[in-house]
């Protein structure tokens, strides 16, 4: 790579990173910033006296603010805590259901020489183009009859029909570059059918799979749109409808930041502990 | 040398009319194919892609199912076994290992599969790699370990299920030419060693020729020809193996034997003595660089040559009639030729290849005859 190529790289990624981060660290800052300061002009950027009581209190416990007042837990504790519960649960639902059946579908598409392979993946792919709105009357009426609406397993069925798709799309590109004679290796030393995969696609494919995991995790726990429409001012709300529900509510600006970043913290850390994996993925092709 | 406590078996291996088409593909990728392996043997299974090499190499190890046919290691009838119950050992393309596993774990998979004692597949371990130099990086994976190094552990890992039967298929083909060739060398040493019954799959003509004891040509899902590399380099069935054996290509001429028992070949310009082909007959002849013999000649008018290129031991030239023909020879490299140089050529029929003008079928040749006693 030549000096000038290198310059406008470096530029752009500053440049990229400074536009995704900036509102993040922003919106930290705001969160451990105390009410009345923020309300003050001219706003500063760094706190005078950093006030990190938002974050217990949003949990449902006392606090002592840093000019020694114990602090009432906030209103909305039982909202937020109900919220990054329930998303946990339905993230972690839809992840192990997405892998149960993402694995297998995506192997058999990748690997075995089915007819119509080509059809049945753009066929799935093309499900993704449409907006989760569009199937929401659908789902309304469904889950009416059905009594789904509020609860936690309607939303894991709505967001299966995200996850599932993409991750059978980017599962088929990962099980596609594996090498190709690894079944036949494992068949020669001595490994059944099944048990060339259980023993060594499934193993030798973990950093894949592990992200295949993340991406199903992520996009359940982001999921906005069904979580809104079908859950929310049930028990079952998820974090995302119940952060947006304090913007409507009278509340404290720098309690609504350390909300966000309590929703923030989960994917943050996955993305730290699991990005060389992830990074595997760029949803066109993969690597 | 320190003593082989490894169980090495060698058997036969006995191929006899297997027919293998692939879905509702009408031109079977092995057709009624038969093939002898003597016990012990290193033979190489030379074609081009799509010849069905590596398909007699899956229908050795179990791989494939076949159509039609038998395949017997011994006495046994291995036709309908599973690749884990015929006990044989497999280099895989590219010396591919299990990406995931060190060395040592990737080695021992298939003996702990076979629930063999611990010890014993340590000792197994130790003694394989001791040979192939690599007991050192039994901690590393795949991706941290050279391509040789790869191959040596690809090659101990289908050792240490000490199996009947030995299959490669192209292990050489990810490492460069140099290391290849230091490799074959490792790998004849290895078979002397373990004397195990070796198939080894191949494309590359100088490989096959250059390591195995018996070559088998395959083309079209049939096999061409079998036999030693010497025979297939000195009698080879048909033009098209005579092309695809050689290192050099070969010089190509249509010819006739006229009145005097002469091949004559390009209008006339070069000749043969002694064809002992029936008079007037159209045929086909081949003839290798180094087997036409060049020497300067001021007064020669016919010949001059064109180019030279030296290739180390040896130069090649190609030169040109006055009609505007051209071949190619090769020779020692004491002396450097010319351009330009007036040179006479002179071609023995022993070294000459003749075959069929319209089929490219081998007429007995005359080395042969001669090596038969029948001349």
């Amino acid at each position: 790579m030549s000096i000038r190529r290198k310059v406008v790289v470096h530029v752009a990624a500053v440049v990229l990173a400074a536009w995704t981060l900036i509102p993040l660290v922003w919106v930290a800052i705001v969160s451990i910033t105390p009410p009345n300061e923020f309300a003050s002009r001219p706003l500063r950027f760094w706190p005078k006296v950093p006030d990190l009581t938002n974050y217990p209190r949003l949990l449902g416990r006392e606090a002592t603010s840093p000019s020694g007042k114990v602090l009432e837990p906030s209103g909305h504790s039982s909202l937020i805590v109900h919220g990054l519960i329930n998303s946990a649960e339905v993230a972690v639902v839809v992840t192990a259901i997405s892998l149960i059946v993402c694995v297998p579908a995506a192997y058999a598409l990748a690997r075995l020489n089915l007819r119509w392979r080509e059809a049945g993946l753009l066929t799935i792919i093309a499900t993704r183009a449409l907006p989760p709105i569009a199937t929401t009357i659908p789902f309304f009426a469904l889950f009416s009859s059905l009594g789904l609406s509020g609860t936690r397993t309607g939303l894991v069925i709505t967001h299966l029909t995200i996850t599932v798709p993409l991750l059978v799309w980017i599962g088929t590109s990962f099980f596609a570059s594996l090498p190709a004679g690894l079944e036949r290796m494992a068949r020669v030393d001595g490994c059944s059918r099944f048990r060339a995969v259980t023993k060594v696609v499934v193993p030798a494919s973990g950093p894949s799979i592990t992200a295949m995991a993340v991406i199903a995790f992520l996009t359940s726990w982001n999921e906005f749109t069904f979580a809104l429409i079908f859950n929310t001012g049930s028990t079952a709300q998820t974090f995302p409808p119940a952060l947006a529900s304090m913007f409507f509510q009278v509340s404290v600006p720098t309690e609504v930041a350390a909300a966000t970043c309590l929703g923030l913290l989960p994917p943050l850390l996955l993305a730290a502990v699991f990005q060389r994996y992830i990074r595997r993925v760029n949803f066109v092709g993969i690597q | 040398m320190s003593e082989t406590t490894l169980q090495t078996q060698s058997v036969a291996i006995h191929v006899r009319k297997v027919l293998k088409r692939y879905g509702s593909s009408d031109k079977p990728a092995l057709n009624e194919v038969s093939l002898e392996v003597p016990p012990g043997e290193l033979l190489a299974v030379l074609g081009p892609s799509g010849s069905g090499k590596t398909t007699m190499l899956n229908v050795l190890a179990g791989l494939e199912q076949v159509e039609a046919g038998h395949v017997l290691f011994g006495d046994e009838d291995v036709t309908a076994l599973q690749p884990e119950q015929r006990g044989v050992g497999v280099v895989f393309q590219s010396s591919m290992l299990y990406p995931h596993l060190s060395l040592r774990d990737s080695i021992s998979f298939a003996p702990r599969i076979a629930k063999v004692p611990k010890q014993e597949i340590s000792r197994r371990i130790e003694e394989v790699t001791n040979w192939l130099n690599i007991g050192h990086l039994l901690g590393r994976r795949p991706g941290e370990v050279s391509g040789g190094e790869r191959q040596r552990a690809a090659i101990a890992k289908a050792l240490v299920t000490q199996p009947r039967l030995l299959l490669m298929d192209e292990p050489f083909s990810a490492v460069d030419a140099q290391l290849r060739r230091q490799l074959r060398t490792e790998l004849v040493k290895l078979h002397r060693r373990i004397g195990t019954t070796t198939i080894f799959v191949t494309h590359d003509q100088e490989e096959a020729m250059a390591i195995a004891d018996r070559v088998a040509v395959m083309r079209d899902g049939e096999l061409v020809q079998v036999g030693t590399p010497l025979e297939l380099y000195r009698s080879p069935v048909n033009s098209w193996l005579a092309d695809f054996v050689s290192i050099q290509p070969l010089n190509h001429f249509d010819a006739h034997v006229d009145e005097a028992d002469r091949l004559v070949l390009l209008d006339g310009t070069l000749t043969v003595e002694g064809a002992r082909l029936p008079r007037g007959s159209r045929v086909a002849v081949g003839v290798r660089p180094e087997h036409i013999t060049m020497r300067p000649e001021p007064a020669a008018t016919t010949w001059r040559i064109l180019t030279q290129e030296m290739l180390g031991s040896v130069v090649k030239y190609v030169v040109r009639d006055t009609n505007g023909h051209e071949i190619t020879t090769v020779t020692t490299a004491d002396e450097m030729l010319a351009p330009d140089q007036p040179v006479e050529l002179r071609v023995d029929r022993g070294r000459c290849m003749v075959f069929d003008a319209q089929t490219g079928k081998a007429f007995a040749s005359a080395s042969a005859q001669e090596a038969s006693g029948v001349s």
